[in-house]
């Protein structure tokens, strides 16, 4: 059976599940801001939290473009419950595959990947987040553990979380050169979600809140990498989780566009379907071309990242065409269903909510376009 | 405990069917395929009575090379193996239970499970045939299996109750609508069902002549629906019901 075979019966299977468990639920989890439980664990035992990591750290063994083609299959239906995915699967998952040792991915990766246990990200701080050399958080080694103070806010699942991959500066006079990963478990002492719950525009049903470190005690062990390695880790991250937001920001356009297409063949106005309209066709006509070109984009990341090169541009393209294209498709859907698509009987409004934090998430769009920029003037001329 | 679960490949039931022009058969060009529905509840319910007592699940199909996909649906589910008989054209219930009784020849197992009819032409047949030819008892319709010792003791939704039915084992048991709900396949375990074991044969390999006994020639379309009438009064309406809908 040849492998595109295979990923179809795998997509075929996700979709199905897609279908029946997770868009019924999912205004439900807009509106009542509750992070999908149920699904998440269910997600866990189907498979998708582990897509691409190794069957025996609890992984479906399949690529990246697998993965980021799930994501986005959820995205077409409910933005919030992709994200959660993407920050476990993607951001706390990545590096302590990547990164970590054998025993740490045994002890964290697996359960993650299996959805015993859910995992998040630690990064952004209140002063620090385009501008990680900022970090204010801080790791002191002490005999053999290190000793952790700061504030983390913004993370995804932090009020979920059993497992969190954190950045914190273990030489802070090395500014970014002097940051290092460590993973944490829940109840650290020391260590806390706080329990705020962010209030946000969009992707409601995602948690997001604070860690808090007051003097948290980590294991020497539970350093991911080597010390100061935190730069790399992040870059190689970063670099996969925006494939994963591109996934996301690509499946809220889709899910819009489809809504569109079912609406201009049924709602008249002036006597004719909406579909008639020129200034309607323009819209579609332009959701299709970019639909299809921020899928081009993010095959080739997806593709790239598992033929093993360097995807920092491509990755950032995919995201940045990927999201801004979202804003566009998902403010003209809207446009096209008028005061129906105003109101929160149909999905449109939650679609253009939560397409925004695609351009902020994992890097916002300006900083992807310095990288682009920076990648491209680093080429010999 | 070996249990044979059957793994048909039907028309996916949330598409909208059409008609052929000519009337023989229905427009397979643009359907996508899923195993039988009630198919899968057996499957279902087999691997549960396995992962209970241990055992062993083989699900059959018949039908193209096509029909594989559907035995790897089962694999993915969990079953163990699976069998292929390959057949081209359209077999009638007769010609399937027949081939089965074959193979539960061949691989003789404790329980056969089948969904109790497949969604496309819904003839519910091979069952009751396939107990008959073996001389096994059966239990149709099941919505409740419990398994003991040597024997099955199933129980059947019938109208206004709960008949409950005990057959010796091995015996043939056809799975209803609310005996379970199957689980959905965990991807890895996708991964690993295209390495099982598909076993290849035909029906002449088991000695089975599959030309038809019952052939299908004609399929209409049920007639459109017309519109209503808005009638003027109740006496309209009473003598519209007594004399054209002929109801009352």
């Amino acid at each position: 059976m040849g492998k595109n075979k295979l990923q179809k019966r795998v997509l075929d299977s996700a979709k199905e599940f897609i279908a029946k468990e997770i868009a019924p639920v999912a205004a439900m989890t807009d509106e009542k801001e509750k992070f999908p439980l149920k699904n998440f664990k269910e997600m866990g035992r189907l498979g998708f939290l582990g897509i691409p990591y190794p069957e025996k750290f609890g992984g479906a063994e399949l690529d990246y473009l697998t993965y980021a083609t799930i994501v986005r299959e959820i995205a077409k239906v409910c933005a919030s419950t992709a994200m959660s995915v993407v920050a476990h699967t993607g951001l706390a998952g990545n590096p302590i595959f990547s990164f970590g040792s054998e025993k740490q991915k045994i002890k964290f990766l697996k359960p993650l990947a299996l959805g015993e246990k859910i995992g998040a990200f630690g990064l952004t701080e209140p002063n620090a987040g385009s501008d990680i050399a900022a970090m204010e958080t801080t790791a002191e080694k002490k005999e053999n553990h290190y000793i952790l103070n700061g504030t983390k806010i913004f993370i995804t699942n932090a009020n979920v979380a059993d497992i969190y991959v954190v950045a914190a500066k273990t030489s802070p006079e090395k500014g970014m050169m002097g940051i290092s990963m460590f993973v944490l478990e829940k109840g650290t002492e020391g260590f806390k979600a706080s329990g705020k719950k962010e209030k946000k525009l969009g992707m409601k049903g995602a948690d997001t809140g604070e860690l808090i470190f007051d003097n948290a005690i980590v294991p020497e062990k539970n350093l991911i990498g080597r010390k100061n390695w935190g730069l790399k880790i992040l870059h190689q991250t970063l670099v996969g989780a925006r494939i994963g937001m591109a996934a996301i920001a690509l499946g809220i356009s889709e899910g819009a566009q489809k809504y569109c297409l079912e609406y201009v063949k049924q709602r008249k106005q002036f006597g004719e379907y909406l579909y008639h309209f020129q200034s309607i066709k323009n819209m579609l006509a332009d959701m299709e071309m970019n639909t299809s070109a921020a899928d081009l984009l993010l095959q080739k990341a997806a593709v790239m990242k598992d033929e093993g090169r360097n995807v920092t541009k491509e990755a950032s393209e995919a995201k940045l065409f990927a999201s801004e294209m979202a804003m566009k498709i998902t403010k003209d859907a809207i446009q096209i269903f008028g005061g129906y698509g105003y109101s929160q009987d149909l999905p449109l409004e939650r679609f253009f909510r939560d397409a925004k934090i695609t351009e902020i998430g994992d890097g916002t769009s300006e900083i992807q376009r310095l990288i682009i920029a920076d990648e491209i003037i680093k080429r010999p001329t | 405990m070996k249990i044979l679960v059957t793994a048909k490949r039907v028309t996916d039931p949330d598409m909208k069917i059409k008609v052929k022009e000519d009337g023989t058969g229905v427009e397979m060009s643009s359907m996508s395929f899923k195993v039988n529905p009630f198919d899968e509840i057996a499957i279902e319910e087999a691997l549960r009575i396995c992962e209970d007592k241990g055992g062993e699940v083989v699900v059959v199909g018949i039908g193209s090379d096509k029909a594989q996909t559907e035995i790897r649906y089962g694999l993915s589910m969990g079953a163990d193996r699976g069998i292929h008989v390959s057949a081209g054209s359209e077999l009638d219930s007769d010609a399937v239970a027949r081939i089965l009784k074959k193979v539960v020849e061949t691989e003789s197992p404790d329980l056969v499970l089948l969904g109790k009819q497949a969604i496309d032409v819904d003839d519910n047949q091979v069952s009751q045939l396939l107990a008959e030819y073996l001389g096994w008892g059966q239990a149709c319709f099941a919505s409740k299996i419990e398994i003991t010792e040597n024997t099955a003791r199933v129980e059947r939704e019938v109208d206004g109750g709960i008949e409950v039915v005990e057959i010796d084992l091995p015996g043939v048991v056809s799975a209803d609508l609310r005996l379970n709900e199957p689980r959905y396949p965990a991807l890895p375990a996708i991964m690993k069902a295209k390495k099982k074991e598909i076993k290849k044969m035909t029906p002449a390999d088991l000695g089975v002549d599959t030309t038809p006994r019952v052939v299908i020639t004609q399929l209409a379309e049920p007639p459109q629906r017309k519109g209503g009438r808005i009638v003027e009064d109740v006496a309209e309406l009473i003598k519209a019901l007594k004399e054209e809908a002929k109801v009352i």
